[in-house]
């Protein structure tokens, strides 16, 4: 999908909205209907009472007129009127409550063209009643069939239709129930839709968002650790385009660490170039001043003379010879060191298991005679493997316990122990330590411990100062973490975090090591506290 | 048949270098004939008799001595020229540079140089590398492969 994460959130919104849209629809819809049908079924019953009101006034008027015709009373003649006007009224009623049903509607009228009839009749009747002397014609005429078949004429067509409306009624009835099933399943529909809507939507966002920006976050994490990134995320939206500028600073960075170390490692070797003139012409001169030295001594000049020229020649020439000479031992082992910093991001690491234990019982064995000159003691503690390069962990060991023997106290004998312990924090990480009763360091000193050519103890051990800084890319590179907990007087200890397993991502090839390893040296005090570089080539 | 001595031809951009180099050959026993020029396109001219060497038949019984680090045509090149050259592939070179970049000395090997030496900064080790090189030479002998004696 190619659309941006506020569109895609205007659709995670709409979606639902509009389906719940819809089912409000649906269901006024169906309100409207049922109450349609209601209506109808009190209309209905409307029918019902008007047709039984407008059959009773009939029936008034037809007893009326029987009253009267045997009586004379004229109490009935108004009785009679009463009836007569309000059964067409209500037969009118009835007719506009019927105004949607035509068939009923047409029942009705030749029910009211009947009732006309017979009322019209009735009311002749109704006429010679009131005269005394025509009294018993009225009786007479009331004695004819038709009188009594009109009513029962109209019962029949009245029954007719009530039962046709009884009938018009069960079925609104029905439709009213049908109605209301209709609604319930309406009801239990919308609620399956809006629920499976909804999970829809959570599986696309998990897919499109949530999934995404793990990858994104492992990306970050890979950077961190200087490995390999994922391949980048598809899409076009913020989180894909994140994670192509996200690609994009690391290669960067990649590019930036690489031509950093390239730079340093070309300026090292730009300066060696002048060291070997500086070199080589103080040592030659001081071959000229061996040679001066000795043609004086042999030449016959005045003993004063000789004797001003040899002390020239053996305290201030020699003197300044030895200052030259000495300045350039320094400025050459800070560019070696330079150059072994910059190779140590360099060289192309070979992941494995690597048998800590053994490789720290390598490590003691080959400072031996170290260990016996300073009369210390080293206790090896029970090391479990670690997952990385078996040069590079020979290395940070070698370096941690030459450190550690370098900075012992005179004041006491010197006890160093190497040894493991769970990490808490990381399951797939093993936390080693070195610790000494060494010297300690200065809570002031402690941040700079781990920076290049930082020394606290120059007096104390020679070196330029990186060994420390050498074994935290060594162990950064591994994805690990050193620190260190000191106290002036009572010793220090530093630890390591390895990775106990595979990482997953950390491939042979880091990001940033092109260059072939490199194989000089036995690796043992890499960037320790002698400087022995020369003898790790041969011509 | 009596095989001359060889010449040298050193190859180094940087002056101080080649006075160095020269003198301590020089100290070491080295009697031969010692022909300095300042970067790698000098010294395939001098070696093919071309350019500024034009007047001079071509020399195929040297020895080389190159730099890695010099201007116009780099010690590398000049290697990978002389030895694609059937006139010149039998010419021996010794790399000698201040590069200890293990793919620069692999890549040197790679295109057939004979020894790879770093110049190293203190001086005793630098009089070693001289002095071995002095051996080297006093028993490299070369037969002429060049075109014209």
């Amino acid at each position: 999908m190619n659309l941006s994460i506020v569109k895609k959130g205007l659709i995670l919104a709409a979606i639902p909205f509009f389906t719940q849209l819809v089912f409000l629809a649906m269901l006024f819809k169906m309100r409207q209907d049922q109450l349609q049908a209601q209506e109808l079924a009190i209309h209905g019953k409307d029918v019902v009472v008007q047709t039984e009101g407008a059959f009773r006034r009939i029936m008034e008027a037809r007893s009326a007129v029987f009253s009267l015709a045997l009586t004379g009373d004229p109490v009935f003649v108004s009785l009679w009127e009463k009836s007569r006007n309000e059964a067409p009224a209500q037969l009118r009623t009835l007719r506009t409550l019927l105004r949607d049903d035509p068939p009923q509607q047409t029942r009705i009228d030749q029910i009211t063209q009947q009732t006309e009839e017979a009322l019209t009749r009735l009311g002749a009747i109704v006429q010679s009643a009131r005269q005394p002397r025509t009294r018993s014609e009225a009786v007479a005429a009331l004695g004819e069939p038709w009188v009594l078949r009109f009513v029962d004429d109209l019962r029949v067509q009245v029954n007719e239709f009530l039962g046709e409306e009884a009938r018009l009624g069960s079925e609104r009835q029905r439709r009213l129930e049908r109605v209301r099933e209709e609604e319930t399943w309406t009801l239990i529909g919308g609620a399956g839709l809006t629920l499976l809507s909804t999970i829809l939507l959570a599986l696309a966002f998990q897919r499109s968002i949530s999934g995404r920006l793990n990858v994104l976050m492992e990306n970050v994490r890979h950077l961190a650790l200087g490995e390999q990134l994922a391949t980048p995320l598809g899409g076009r939206d913020e989180l894909g385009k994140l994670d192509q500028v996200f690609h994009e600073m690391a290669d960067t960075l990649v590019e930036k660490n690489r031509e950093n170390e390239m730079f340093v490692y070309s300026v090292s070797h730009d300066l060696r170039s002048p060291l070997v003139n500086l070199q080589g012409f103080s040592q030659e001169l001081a071959l000229v001043f061996r040679d001066l030295h000795r043609i004086v001594m042999e030449s016959n000049v005045p003993a004063s003379v000789r004797q001003r020229v040899t002390d020239l020649l053996d305290r201030d020439a020699n003197e300044s010879i030895q200052f030259i000479q000495t300045a350039v031992r320094r400025l050459a082992t800070i560019i070696d060191a330079l150059l072994r910093l910059s190779r140590v991001g360099r060289v192309v690491y070979d992941w494995q298991q690597v048998d800590v234990r053994a490789t720290v019982q390598r490590v003691v064995t080959a400072l031996g005679n170290t260990i016996d000159e300073r009369g210390a003691r080293v206790v090896v503690g029970e090391l479990p493997p670690a997952w990385g390069d078996p040069t590079a962990i020979e290395q940070i060991f070698a370096n941690l316990v030459s450190n550690a023997l370098n900075y012992l106290d005179p004041a006491r004998p010197g006890v160093i122990e190497v040894g493991s312990q769970e990490d808490r924090q990381n399951d797939d990480k093993r936390i080693y330590y070195v610790k000494d009763n060494g010297l300690g360091i200065d809570a002031d000193h402690l941040p700079k411990v781990f920076l290049a050519f930082q020394r606290l103890h120059p007096t104390v051990a020679p070196g330029e100062g990186i060994g420390l800084p050498l074994v935290r890319r060594m162990v950064e590179r591994h994805g690990g973490r050193i620190w260190v907990e000191s106290e002036v007087g009572q010793g220090s200890t530093f630890f390591v975090s390895l990775p106990a397993q595979p990482r997953e991502g950390a491939t042979n090839a880091p990001a940033w090591s092109a260059a072939a390893r490199d194989g000089s040296g036995s690796g043992l005090t890499e960037g320790g506290e002698t400087n022995t570089w020369q003898q790790s080539r041969s011509a | 048949m009596a095989a001359e001595p060889i010449s040298i031809v050193l190859a180094e951009d940087d002056d101080g270098h080649a006075t160095l180099i020269q003198r301590n050959l020089q100290r070491s026993g080295v009697v031969n004939g010692i022909f300095r020029v300042k970067d790698g396109q000098e010294a395939l001219e001098l070696i093919r008799g071309e350019g500024s060497y034009s007047d001079q038949p071509s020399r195929g019984n040297v020895l080389l001595l190159l730099d890695i680090n010099m201007p116009r045509v780099d010690g590398v090149e000049v290697l990978r020229r002389l030895k694609a050259d059937p006139r010149t592939n039998a010419i021996p070179v010794i790399m000698l540079t201040t590069t200890d970049d293990p793919r620069e000395i692999e890549r040197c090997y790679q295109l057939g140089c004979s020894v790879y030496v770093t110049k190293p900064v203190e001086y005793s080790d630098f009089i070693d590398a001289i002095n071995r090189l002095g051996l080297f030479l006093q028993v490299v002998r070369v037969p002429y492969s060049g075109p014209a004696a």
